[in-house]
């Protein structure tokens, strides 16, 4: 899963390492945008954007050693940028409500991370995921999906790994709140029938 | 969790790119590229190949290849076109004359294959050099380095051509002698032209030192000049060839001819136009000579060269010989006795002279050739000077047509010249014949109508015999002895008339002139 964390190949010329990234990495990259922004249309503007933007970099002089980390630091940024204009508030409203919690020593555990998903079912929570504050689902997409690592999405979200643990395992239980509130929800109509 | 991961991971990769959204986004991505190409420097030395971006947008790259190319296009023809034409009008000290002398001048070089158009460039290339410095001169900007470097490019071009005419002459004789004949023609034409040059130069101190920078010039030019007019002598092309040259040249001048005639005055038309009969008489004759001889004409044998090189320069330096001496006397303060001297002198030489003109006029089959050749090599230089002429206006505006190609003239216009000048001779003798005597020059008055009245007598000889050349030496003679005369007597009184008659002398300065023309028809 995260064994893809090889170095880029830094032979051949830079246009050749550009499109080569592009071919790797832009499924990847639409997938994440568009379970982010549920918009097929506008997730594939925001990968367009994402290579653009790496591109304009390079033009510039700038040496890049492994595209990954570089394509979804700005994919994020722009899918950021996304959530500004469409619901500013709702944004600034979740930046909020997260922030300052340290989590508790649970929330910081591997392990019960681990143990905690081991409870959900895969298939029922990546149905949830729309659903979820972007927060949570920015988290669970990186690290499911994108199967980066807890360093790697700290670097990213410009976070340290404990947030990052945090809002994993508080994604998580959110995820199973959600499935288990959707079971309820499935038993009391199968009930009222 | 693995399950969880699994499960999660498997749904999640039910999203991805469709086949048609992922080929649209990387054509959008590489005409991003292309538009927003990496600067210069940023392609670094690894090849870049295109390959991978042609594959799925080959279109929008071919276009982009059209403009990089189109871009390259401009500036291969920028350096191969426009760096070159304007290098072409640079002179020493330019900057781009460098790209003249060393590359576009050597390519044209490389590019003459045969060696006749080599030797051709290559005297071509050294009138350029000529030219350049003859501009610098005019400028006040030739300075010595410049001027030496004129020189050595001069002296490399001359070598240059020598040697293709040294190669010249293993494969082809005549071709050889050809490209000497032509090389020589233009040597004297920029050999004049620099003397053109130098004349023109007003007498400033500024310009005098200018004249002297090109005089050195001059002189560099005047002995490849003289190199290559005794080469050319020495050479000896075959009739047809040299016939066939010349008509081909000939051709050639009467095109220019026709398409300079709407811009040139009248007075030129007509200058050229003698030029051009004088050619035509010249060919005319060498055609009849050749016609009436034929079997001298199988094989060129060198007994007969040697008469040829003996029997045609000889002429000519006995009568160069004897027309600059008649010339400094006339000028000089020069006592009759002296005069009378050299007279005796130059009769002797005259002698001479008529031996070797008598060589010629008695034709052999063998001097016949001879004389045949030498005529179409006349007609040759003549044509290849008028070409110049024409086609370069350099030349034109620092020589006149007169100093480059004198007029030749017929039989008839010779005897006519002849009979003007002795007219005014026999004015002279009138005139002198009433002067009144002092003691002081009698004895050199007495001694030099003697020597007139000789001249005279064998002038009229000559004309009823139809030499004329023998004639117009005695014509020149007479006038020369004529002239000392008047010269001494002029202070002494005459018996009647004579203040008239001495003024209508004065009005007859015909005479210098017609004596040079003289002196240059040979």
């Amino acid at each position: 899963m995260v064994g893809q964390r090889k170095k880029d190949d830094i032979t051949g010329s830079h246009e050749e390492r550009f499109l080569k990234a592009f071919e790797e990495y832009s499924d990847a990259l639409f997938r994440h945008a568009f379970l982010r922004i549920s918009d097929r249309e506008r997730a594939i503007d925001v990968v367009h954007d994402t290579f653009t933007k790496v591109w304009t970099y390079v033009r510039n002089g700038h040496e890049i050693d492994q595209f990954r980390p570089f394509l979804y630091k700005v994919l994020n940024n722009l899918i950021i940028d996304e959530y500004r204009k469409a619901k500013e508030a709702s944004l600034d409203a979740l930046m909020a409500i997260e922030g300052i919690d340290e989590g508790t020593f649970d929330e910081l555990s591997e392990s019960t991370v681990e143990s905690l998903a081991a409870t959900l079912d895969g298939k029922k929570a990546f149905e949830l995921l729309e659903e979820m504050p972007d927060t949570y689902k920015e988290v669970i997409i990186l690290k499911f999906v994108d199967g980066l690592g807890p360093k790697e999405i700290a670097a990213l979200l410009e976070e340290s790994e404990n947030v990052v643990s945090v809002r994993i395992h508080r994604g998580l239980k959110v995820l199973r709140q959600m499935i288990g509130q959707k079971e309820k929800e499935a038993a009391a109509k199968v009930g009222k029938k | 969790m693995k399950r969880f991961s699994q499960q999660f991971k498997k749904k999640s990769e039910t999203i991805r790119l469709r086949a048609s959204e992922r080929s649209d986004l990387r054509d959008r991505l590489t005409s991003y590229m292309e538009y927003h190409p990496l600067p210069a420097e940023r392609k670094a030395s690894k090849s870049i190949s295109t390959a991978g971006i042609m594959s799925e947008s080959s279109k929008r790259i071919a276009i982009s290849m059209t403009y990089v190319r189109g871009f390259a296009g401009a500036f291969a023809v920028f350096m191969i076109v426009a760096v070159p034409v304007v290098a072409e009008r640079s002179v020493p000290g330019d900057m781009l004359y460098a790209v003249k002398t060393n590359i576009t001048e050597e390519v044209r070089a490389s590019l003459t294959l045969s060696p006749y158009a080599k030797v051709e460039w290559e005297t071509k290339r050294l009138e350029r050099r000529v030219a350049e410095a003859r501009l610098l001169a005019t400028e006040g900007k030739l300075t010595p380095e410049v001027e030496a470097e004129v020189a050595q490019a001069v002296q490399e071009h001359t070598d240059a051509a020598q040697e293709g005419i040294a190669s010249m002459r293993e494969i082809d004789e005549d071709e050889a002698a050809l490209a000497e004949i032509t090389f020589a023609s233009a040597m004297e034409v920029q050999s004049d032209v620099l003397a053109g040059t130098m004349a023109k130069e007003p007498d400033s101190v500024d310009s005098v030192e200018r004249g002297q920078s090109i005089a050195v010039l001059a002189e560099i030019v005047n002995v490849v000049r003289d190199h290559a007019s005794v080469a050319q002598a020495d050479s000896k092309p075959s009739y047809p060839k040299l016939l066939a040259n010349v008509e081909s040249q000939t051709t050639r001048v009467y095109e220019l001819f026709e398409s300079v005639k709407q811009q040139a005055g009248a007075e030129e038309i007509l200058n050229i136009e003698r030029r051009l009969e004088d050619i035509g008489r010249k060919v005319a004759t060498a055609m009849d000579l050749h016609a009436n001889a034929p079997e001298a004409m199988v094989e060129v044998e060198p007994v007969i060269e040697k008469v040829l090189i003996e029997a045609i320069p000889a002429e000519e330096e006995v009568l160069a010989e004897v027309v600059p001496e008649a010339d400094t006397e006339e000028g000089s303060e020069a006592t009759a006795t002296t005069t009378i001297e050299n007279e005796s002198e130059a009769l002797v030489e005259e002698d001479v002279d008529a031996v070797v003109v008598e060589e010629v006029i008695v034709l052999t089959d063998e001097e016949r050739a001879a004389y045949t050749i030498a005529l179409l090599r006349e007609a040759l230089t003549g044509v290849q000077k008028l070409i110049i002429f024409m086609t370069d206006i350099d030349v034109r505006e620092n020589v006149t047509i007169d100093e480059l190609l004198p007029v030749t003239f017929t039989e008839q216009e010779r005897t006519e010249v002849i009979l003007t000048q002795l007219d005014v001779v026999l004015l002279i003798q009138a005139d002198i014949e009433r002067v009144v005597m002092t003691d002081a020059v009698r004895e050199q008055v007495v001694l030099g109508s003697d020597v007139l009245t000789a001249e005279l007598e064998t002038l009229t000889q000559m004309l009823a015999d139809g030499n004329l050349a023998q004639a117009e030496e005695s014509v020149a003679t007479a006038t020369v002895v004529a002239h000392d005369l008047r010269k001494l007597t002029a202070d002494l009184p005459r018996m009647v008339d004579t203040e008239e008659e001495s003024e209508e002398l004065e009005e007859v300065p015909d005479i210098e002139e017609s004596e040079e023309a003289v002196g240059d028809v040979e």
